[in-house]
């Protein structure tokens, strides 16, 4: 009766609408070298607006879906993975596309991520609910705690530099702070801009900080210089033997990224390659490895398409997003007035039910349109950047406008896009500053209301149990940060006095 | 200029903001039952970004990459920037977006396809190219999702 249920609120036809134009964005940007995963999100989030909140978190998932697996056909088609998650796929992929036939590489890819994805969402399925359920038992401190966290951690793990990407996650939080005060109902750095009363548009950040500034790194480099690849039998498909041979290396990937997905900040290049890495030991022709394996392509892909699923468990069951993607995400959650958590599982199970159902037949979709449209994509693919830019420019300004309709929000992005193509060369983080934007609302809010409960005793923070382990393990996040800030600055120190 | 040089000017340019945000907050400071005020926790992380830009210089002085900062094709970013600003003045004053739109795309093309030569071919293929995106948004925007533009 609950998925009948669900499956009336989804409105069947809209919700297959917005998988299927989710995945065609998604593998379009995923398999173009340069644009990419975060860029093809940002592009969709605007579209939420016009939406319902089902249907629009469905379109992002879709899109994060289809770009994990079009990220692969770059990689394998010309050996320039499409997104970083598809470099550990690169080597071999690419070997097989010139030795056998680019389809049959195409082939383990797909029905990688196709078992990666399914994977993924019975981890979602089963684990989301029992997540939520203990997160019920946490109060303000502890979601306080976990929001900290979770920006730590992209901080530590996520980021090339600790302290400038500590600074980005601070600054994200600022940001996230402007607008009218939720306690007092007093507007707080809004410099009178009436815009801002409501915080800075979402979809107007991501799209500066992701697509204009990505927009502008792709008019710094040539941008007449087109891919050509040679034709070959392009047929995507794998015999049942192919199948049985590549199972263990899916499964061993399915594993790896839903583990690794379900950690804040480390994401799913991290999870590729040691899913590339687990798959070889566990072969039986490890000597493969590198020169054309079935099983090399099909384990980082599944690892991959495991992570979306996986990412998506903090997310949904804490409210913590863990990655710039899923932070994107939450913005269609925002825009629908939407706050993700264990409230959201208890309050509204049919629509997350709907979620559920509407992953599942993202990922049996994303399969048969993966045989059908792959080599439509691979086309694409010599498309010379002075084409892409125009269009990426335009469809960036459409989207942005069309979520609020306000002019401030263009000039908002377009400033942010600067700034970032800026910052992005000095080693900040975009990404960071993101995620604290989104999570700077339930951070600060449970600081307050946690002061409130405690009459203004800091020792709230640390006097529960579970807030004393939740502690811990930022204190622990703090030492790792610090050991790997000083010894790069020890690394740095020995390479500039030996230059 | 390097990158030490950029890196610092960066990091006097956050901390000005965050001078001008604790600044700010002074104003908010009215106490309320029960509750640290809306100034805390901007202040707060406006403070802990100070420092973090005070460890941020440290370390630039020290071990701070002294290679020359370069914006490749700066040139070139700097005339889209422009021209994409030039767009937004001239839909807010003159309206007509999608014919704006047209000449906007075709512009940015014919700038970009200039290293390859622009002949009567390259004309004609941006012009087609311009005019599909145009058509394919119109026709999405205008009839499918109705954005008012």
């Amino acid at each position: 009766m609950d998925i009948l249920a669900s499956f009336e609120l989804a409105s069947i036809g809209s919700a297959l609408f917005a998988i299927g134009l989710g995945l065609f964005v998604g593998m379009l940007c995923g398999a173009l070298p340069g644009l990419g995963l975060i860029i093809a999100v940002t592009l969709l989030l605007p579209l939420s607006y016009t939406m319902g909140p089902v249907e629009s978190i469905l379109l992002l998932l879709a899109c994060y879906q289809g770009a994990e697996y079009g990220g692969s056909i770059s990689a394998i088609v010309l050996g320039i993975p499409g997104t970083a998650m598809a470099a550990p796929l690169v080597t071999d992929g690419f070997a097989m596309a010139k030795t056998e036939s680019p389809g049959k590489a195409l082939g383990f890819s797909l029905y990688g991520s196709t078992f990666g994805g399914i994977f993924g969402g019975i981890v979602l399925i089963f684990f989301a609910e029992p997540v939520a359920r203990f997160a019920l038992k946490l109060a303000d401190p502890e979601f306080f705690l976990l929001g900290v966290v979770g920006l730590l951690a992209v901080a530590a793990f996520g980021a090339v530099d600790f302290i400038k990407a500590m600074i980005s996650v601070a600054l994200g939080l600022l940001c996230g702070m402007v607008g009218i005060d939720l306690f007092s109902g007093v507007p707080r750095m809004t410099m009178g801009v009436l815009a801002l009363y409501d915080g800075m548009n979402i979809a107007a950040v991501a799209v500066g900080l992701f697509a204009f500034s990505e927009i502008f790194v792709m008019i710094s480099a040539p941008m007449n210089s087109s891919h050509t690849f040679t034709k070959g039998d392009m047929r995507i498909r794998l015999t049942l033997k192919e199948m049985v041979y590549a199972f263990k290396a899916m499964v061993t990937g399915s594993v790896v990224g839903s583990f690794i997905g379900a950690l804040p900040g480390v994401g799913s290049t991290v999870s590729g390659y040691l899913a590339y890495s687990g798959a070889k030991a566990a072969s039986s022709k490890p000597e493969k490895f590198g020169k054309g394996s079935g099983e090399g392509i099909a384990a980082p892909d599944a690892a991959n398409n495991a992570t979306v699923g996986a990412a998506l468990l903090p997310f949904l069951a804490l409210g913590i997003p863990g990655s710039a993607s899923i932070a994107i995400i939450a913005g269609a959650f925002i825009i629908h007035g939407i706050q993700p958590g264990p409230q959201l599982m208890r309050n509204n199970p049919d629509m997350i039910q709907a979620i559920f159902i509407g992953f599942m037949a993202t990922t049996v979709v994303m399969f048969f349109m993966g045989k059908a449209l792959t080599t439509v994509f691979a086309r694409a693919l010599v498309t010379p950047n002075a084409f892409l830019v125009p269009a990426i420019l335009i469809s960036s300004i459409i989207g942005v406008y069309s979520s609020r309709g306000q002019m401030f929000d263009l000039w908002l992005a377009l400033g942010l896009g600067i700034i970032t193509y800026v910052m992005r060369r000095l080693d900040y983080s975009p990404a960071g500053f993101l995620i604290a934007m989104v999570l700077a609302p339930i951070i600060e809010t449970s600081f307050r209301r946690a002061l409130v409960i405690s009459q203004g005793d800091y020792s709230i923070f640390i006097t529960r149990g579970y807030s004393q382990a939740i502690a811990a393990i930022i204190l622990a996040t703090l030492a790792y940060a610090i050991f790997r800030s000083v010894r790069r600055l020890r690394q740095q120190r020995a390479a500039t006095s030996e230059s | 200029m390097s990158y030490r040089s950029v890196n610092l000017v960066v990091f006097a340019g956050i901390v000005a903001l965050c001078l001008a945000i604790i600044y700010a907050m002074q104003s908010m400071r009215a106490p309320m039952e029960g509750d640290i005020g809306a100034w805390f926790v901007p202040s707060a992380v406006a403070w802990l970004i100070i420092g973090l830009c005070v460890v941020g210089v440290i370390r630039t002085l020290a071990v701070g990459r002294t290679e020359t900062f370069v914006i490749p094709a700066f040139g070139r970013v700097l005339i889209s920037i422009l021209i994409i600003a030039l767009f937004l003045v001239s839909w807010v004053y003159l309206g007509a977006f999608y014919l704006q739109m047209f000449v906007f795309l075709m512009v940015l093309s014919l700038i970009y396809r200039r290293p390859v030569g622009i002949d009567a071919r390259q004309i004609i293929i941006t012009t087609a190219v311009s005019a599909a995106i145009t058509l394919f948004s119109y026709i999405v925007f205008a009839h499918l999702i109705y954005v008012d533009l």
